[in-house]
């Protein structure tokens, strides 16, 4: 009797086990001239890893496979300096790399600490915990960099170079990564991150292997990488920023652009004026407050990315600034909010600041001192200045007759000289607090427009003091103009890099491809460029799909500008990446079905 | 007394509940609730009259509370730790940075630290909603706020809130009480079946959990103005709670101040009309933020609605066989359709991409289609994912896609002795043999894939239990991966056979008859195809059976392929790929080629779309309804949400309510009324893309 009870019991348990081998199932992936492939079988158990000697046939994921399969190693954006990487790979613990920061200047030696524990979080995230509670192969990373300078803006150099190896046995690795600043190497790490992979082991765990050789030296090709991020059309909040800022580092942008306020929202607390926030916040959980703002700033950089403020002025400007008769300082803002909205504006609500309000400039004062707080007094700010309406000042009689009293008419000419003015007061408002704050003056980035069109930019803005950001077609001989005049550009191709096309009007979505192949000027005026998400159509509900993985195409236009480099033979790697990202917690849009990642140049 | 109560209240005004690592939340709630028990207590004693041993005793109560409190209070961590998130100074976020680098959790604390903070935030809005001439005005003011949602709810007569509108008379009062969300009973009345019974016990808890899920501030303060809240809900004698094509849906509701007692009672003819009349009445509450400190659930106070849907069949089509989602995303679907009474659940299961679902009896179709061993589908996750969708008023109509639109999965036979299942599969270069890459189609001579589509079709209505209707398939076949096998050829002219189309409608038949079997035998009332060549003239009087086929109508809306269907006397299901495919617009996913289907449908293009505005009476007689569809090629599992909603909502009015449209401009009430449903499926959970910059929605009119 108990016999047949322990039968049953073996019986019941084996059909267990039977029924779970049956659900479980492993991939495996090969690679055949630089692709791989989802191989056609199921298996019972995923491909061996293999030791670092061997070269393997399967692979139990596509990271894997591609690691070695891919001529740059699915690296994204793929290096401009001389690369030579091998083709196998050797298991691996997330603990087990060990820094040796022996080169690294004291000044930076925090920051530097901070940067690898980001690189070993990142690389936790591939693994399952079973994995993370073993021991393994190390690796021992020697880090030097030159500089003890923390700055981060367009004279940073960020290259570096990387040298992996590991003895014949494959049980001990070495890693010599080298870089002037420490913004290099953090963008040594990011490449060293992608050298690795999450593979299937037995059981089902997840684990990582690491290429066992690769020689790389790396530099940028624009020094001004960036995502313009629009949240005033609608909130984002901070954790969506933070997830952006890694997906910019993952792809070693270096700029997030913050167009922070339009004539719709002003969702950034102003301590000193807090009256801009209550009047337009769209609602008290949707404020970046000013520690949220320091939280996005210190996230940033220590990511290698540069947040740059815009608070879009003298258009754009409505949500915030209607509280100003009210206080007894006169209309700040003009036709906020006017109706027929046609008539005043290019988008509903209007709202345009008042230039010949002299209140206007104690308030600005007011604002900026917040912003060079948070931001520091050396720091590059963005401001704006694009789409101003001139019906809306020409309608406001208060303008209108502060221009006769000024000698001014009322033709084209004479609103551009007031809006230059408005320009002119407003930058020599800022340069005063930033030298109060010890602060140098340097640079502004300005949006193309009226003002800055070649017949006239020499007029009204001195291009030693303004960058200008141009936002129109390909097409167009603007850019070219403007570089003729001696100004420096950052490029923003309306017709490419505008992330919110085809969700309005008879404008057209751009396909990763069209964002990629997208050029822009080489020269040592321009930049870079920026790719921008505008923010009409999107908020937190559907900002990672519209942002990714196009912006990862710009960014290696932007890092590695490749000449012929066709998008076919760029899409397997853009799938690698697009997987590294959603491990990251980004989710992209899909770029094809699931199959076509799979396998590799079978879908075009 | 006094002093316990003042130190009571002193203790949990603290701000202790901020973010420490390992409290945070439950501790807060906590002693939140022992708070509230004890002012309870406090309340009895000081307005009561209890005296002698009573009073005593209530004393020693106090004191012991007293002295648990002042022991939690002195078990929780260091004091730093508590402070709210405001109060933070640089150095401590530096810290959560590095905490954030080398904490590995799937939800990042910084997340929670949001939640948190965005909640306890001072501000003082200055605007306030009133309402003019029928619609809500911001305007600052300084004191007495009125919320937006409030004046929306309760500004712009009768078509206002519902969405979709409601088709009979409609009576919506101008006042609203507040309440708390334990104040609602819901009550079943004149119900007789059992089986609905139990399933409007289900409907109740959605309803709460949709109540619940508006509550901005938790324990908020505000008073309640009535009593109580009860729902009665009444569905008659009807039995069962099987959803047919022909389940009426009609409901009806009451909602009336009875002094302080505010009284709903839905009626219906079924359950899914009761349902619906839920759902409505989930509508007419809402969050005022501008109530009280914190804000308080409100309603309105008196309505009368008699509703009940224009058209019959109102789908939403997911994708599946493209991209992998998963249950709790395709659940998230559920509850967006359930918002706007969509009734159908369309789920294209299988692609030539994947085959996802783990069929028992075939285990080796998901071995060999999946995409990987996570992406699988179980049987009970179908009947996890059909029981959420029948609670919310939707069946779930599952396909496999047949004779084409397979591969994936069929790829098992010839090794286990069953010949080859499907043809052409993977096949190159793909433009020769199929639609899209990669290729794959049934083979139409092996008896082994009959066989095995109606086994798989048996599981699957078991699962569903949906035995009135059937999908089977049947789009863009690709004649060419057939005539390239030499024995199809041959077994062609065998059978005296020269037209391939024949094949194809042979494939038909037979898969037709596997799939009665399938059914145990109990013929469908509709059996669903897409159109395609074969269900045009002269094929489809061949093959197809007006009295059992129904004609999944694709093409463009200006085509003569659906007034084609309705002469020959086909019902019809509209899923016009010029307005209700909610996946075009993203350009080419290929290298080559054009992009797939065109421009995005925004909208408005979505919720104009009226194709049956010229066609007669008995021609509209013959439309089940429509679709709209999703397919997956270029939808990663974050776009999900953003590119069903709010343009699925917008589909569900129109064939709903069906307002009459010339085909250009909306009404006002339109968009307002979109804003506030975005809003209300935000609050359950739901990812939407924007209808525009929030500003428009708090100005209404103005954006026009």
């Amino acid at each position: 009797m108990r016999c047949l009870f322990y039968w049953m019991l073996v019986t019941v348990s084996l059909i267990e086990v039977n029924a779970r081998l049956q659900k479980t199932f492993y991939r495996s992936f090969k690679c055949q001239n630089h692709k791989c492939s989802r191989t056609l079988r199921p298996l019972a158990e995923p491909p061996r890893i293999g030791t670092s000697l061997e070269v393997l046939e399967e692979h139990s994921t596509l990271a894997a496979c591609r690691l070695v399969c891919d001529p740059f190693a699915a690296l994204w954006p793929i290096p401009t300096g001389l690369t030579t990487l091998g083709n196998k790979y050797t298991e691996i613990h997330p603990y087990q790399f060990k820094f040796v920061t022996s080169a690294i200047p004291e000044e930076v030696k925090s920051f530097v600490d901070e940067v690898t524990g980001i690189f070993t979080h990142n690389l936790q995230s591939f693994c399952d915990s079973e994995y993370l509670a073993k021991n393994g192969t190390s690796i021992a990373v020697t880090l030097s960099v030159d500089s003890s300078d923390l700055t981060l803006d367009w004279l940073t150099i960020e290259s570096y170079s990387l040298d992996l190896r590991f003895d014949d046995s494959g049980s001990k690795g070495e890693a010599r990564l080298t870089a002037q600043t420490v913004y290099g190497l953090r963008h040594g790490l990011e490449t060293l991150l992608q050298l690795t992979a999450p593979v299937i082991m037995q059981g089902g765990i997840r684990g990582l292997v690491i290429i066992t050789s690769a020689n790389i030296k790396d530099a940028p090709e624009f020094v001004h990488r960036g995502l313009s991020l629009d949240t005033s059309r609608n909130f984002v909040t901070v954790p969506d920023i933070l997830r952006t800022i890694d997906g910019l580092s993952s792809c070693k942008m270096n700029v997030l652009h913050w167009h922070v306020t339009d004539s719709q929202s002003f969702p950034i607390e102003i301590k000193r004026v807090p009256a801009m926030t209550q009047y337009g916040a769209y609602s008290q959980a949707k404020i970046y407050s000013t520690e949220d703002v320091k939280l996005i700033l210190k996230y940033g950089k220590a990511r290698g990315v540069r947040v740059i403020p815009e608070l879009d002025m003298p258009a754009h400007s409505g949500a915030g600034w209607e509280w100003g008769e009210e206080a007894g300082l006169g209309r700040l803002g003009v036709c906020i909010g006017s109706q027929p909205w046609q008539e005043f504006c290019i988008q509903p609500p209007c709202g345009q600041l008042n230039p010949t309000n002299a209140n206007l400039y104690n308030v600005l004062r007011e604002i900026y001192k917040d912003i060079i707080d948070l931001w520091g007094p050396s720091e590059i700010f963005h401001m704006g200045g694009d789409e101003v309406f001139i019906p809306c000042w020409n309608s406001t009689k208060e303008i209108t007759d502060a221009m006769l009293s000024r000698g001014l008419g009322q033709e084209v000419d004479d609103f551009l000289q007031l809006w230059s003015e408005f320009q002119a007061s407003l930058l020599n408002v800022v340069n005063e607090e930033r030298g109060k704050a010890g602060g140098r003056n340097v640079s502004t980035i300005l949006w193309s427009s009226y003002l800055t069109s070649p017949e006239v930019i020499e007029k009204y803005l001195d291009k030693n003091r303004y960058v200008i950001q141009t936002w129109v077609e390909s097409s167009s001989p603007i850019p070219r103009q403007l570089l003729n005049l001696g100004y420096q550009i950052i490029v923003s191709t309306k017709n490419t890099w505008y992330l919110d096309h085809g969700f309005w009007g008879n404008t057209k979505y751009h396909t990763w491809r069209d964002v990629y192949k997208n050029r822009i000027p080489k020269t040592d005026k321009v930049l870079g460029g920026e790719v921008a998400s505008w923010g009409e159509y999107v908020d937190s509900g559907s900002l990672d799909p519209r942002l990714w993985p196009r912006t990862a195409a710009v960014a290696e236009r932007l890092w590695s500008n490749p000449i012929r480099m066709s998008t076919a033979k760029v899409e397997p790697r853009l799938h690698g990446h697009r997987d590294r990202l959603t491990i990251r917690g980004i989710n992209s849009d899909a770029m094809a079905p699931e199959w076509c990642a799979q396998h590799d140049a079978e879908c075009q | 007394m006094v002093g316990v109560k003042s130190f009571i209240v002193k203790l949990c005004a603290r701000p202790y509940c901020g973010r420490s690592k390992w409290v945070s939340w439950v501790w807060c709630t906590n002693s939140q609730t022992v708070q509230a028990q004890t002012s309870r207590l406090v309340r009895m004693m000081v307005g009561g009259v209890p005296s002698g041993k009573m009073r005593r005793a209530l004393m020693v109560l106090i004191l012991v509370m007293g002295v648990l409190f002042i022991a939690m209070y002195a078990r929780t961590p260091p004091i730093v730790s508590l402070q709210p998130f405001t109060a933070r100074s640089l150095k401590q976020l530096q810290h959560l940075v590095t905490f954030m680098g080398n904490n590995h959790t799937s939800e990042s604390p910084e997340t929670k630290l949001y939640e948190y903070s965005e909640i306890h935030r001072n501000f003082q809005s200055p605007w306030s909603w009133g309402c003019v001439a029928g619609r809500c005005e911001r305007r600052a003011v300084r004191s007495s706020r009125t919320s937006l949602a409030t004046c929306t709810a309760l500004c712009g007569g009768n078509e206002r809130l519902i969405w979709p509108r409601p088709t009979g008379d409609v009576f919506l009062g101008e006042n609203s009480v507040t309440f708390h969300l334990q104040q609602i009973t819901l009550v079943t009345v004149n119900t007789s079946d059992q089986e609905v019974k139990n399933l409007l016990e289900h409907a109740k808890d959605v309803f709460l959990g949709n109540i619940r899920s508006m509550i901005k501030v938790q324990n908020a303060k505000a008073r309640s103005s009535i009593d109580s809240f009860v729902i009665y809900l009444s569905a008659g004698d009807v039995l069962g709670t099987r959803q047919t094509l022909t389940t009426d849906e009609s409901y009806n509701i009451q909602v009336t101040l009875k002094g302080k007692l505010l009284e709903a009672k839905i009626t219906g003819k079924t359950y899914y009309g009761v349902r619906h009349g839920l759902e409505t009445l989930s509508q007419m509450i809402w969050w005022d933020e501008a109530a009280g400190r914190n804000g308080i659930l409100r309603a309105i106070s008196s309505a009368s609605i008699r509703d009940k849907p224009t058209f019959g069949y109102r789908g939403l089509l997911i994708d599946t066989g493209r991209q992998f989602f998963a249950i709790e995303e395709l659940k998230r679907v559920v509850d967006g359709m359930a918002a706007s009474k969509l009734n159908t659940f369309h789920w294209h299961l299988s692609d030539s991409q994947s085959f996802p679902y783990d069929s028992p009896q075939f285990p080796e179709m998901a071995r060999w289609g999946a995409f990987s061993g996570d992406q699988v589908y179980s049987p009970e996750d179908v009947k996890d994912l059909v029981d959420y969708a029948k609670v919310r008023g939707i069946r779930v109509l599952i396909e496999i896609d047949a004779p084409a639109h397979a591969g994936a999965g069929w790829q098992w036979g010839a090794e286990n002795g069953f010949g080859e299942l499907a043809l052409c599969v993977d096949q190159q270069p793909w433009s020769a043999y199929c639609g899209e890459p990669n290729c794959g189609q049934l083979n139409p001579f092996n008896e082994h894939s009959y066989k095995i589509l109606e086994g798989l079709y048996r599981e699957l209505l078991d699962i569903t239990e949906l035995r009135d209707i059937i999908h089977i398939g049947g789009d863009e076949v690709n004649l060419e991966c057939w005539a390239q096998y030499n024995n199809i050829t041959m077994a062609m002219q065998a059978q005296n056979i020269t037209d391939l189309h024949a094949l194809w409608g042979d494939f038909e038949t037979k898969a037709l008859h596997r799939v009665f079997r399938a059914n145990h035998n109990h013929v469908p009332k509709a059996v669903v195809v897409w159109s395609s060549p074969l269900t045009k003239r002269p094929y489809i009087n061949t093959y197809f059976n007006p009295q059992l086929h129904v004609i999944q109508s694709w093409g463009g809306s200006n085509w003569p392929e659906t007034p084609e269907l309705l002469e020959d006397g086909f019902r019809v299901i509209l899923s016009h790929v010029d307005a209700w495919y909610l996946d075009c617009g993203f350009g080419r996913w290929r290298e080559t080629g054009e992009a797939a289907c065109g421009e995005y449908r925004i909208w408005q293009t979505v919720y104009n779309h009226r194709p049956w505005k010229d066609y007669s009476q008995k021609e509209v007689s013959l439309i089940l309804g429509g679709e709209a569809a999703l397919w997956s090629e270029q939808v990663g599992r974050a776009s999900l949400g953003p590119r069903l909603w709010p343009r699925a909502s917008a589909f569900a009015e129109r064939l709903w309510t069906d307002s009459l449209s010339n085909g250009y401009t909306i009404e006002e009430n339109v968009y307002t009324r979109l804003a506030a449903h975005r809003e209300l499926l935000r609050s359950r959970g739901l990812h939407t893309e924007p209808m525009w910059p929030q500003w428009c929605s708090e100005n209404p009119g103005k954006c026009l």
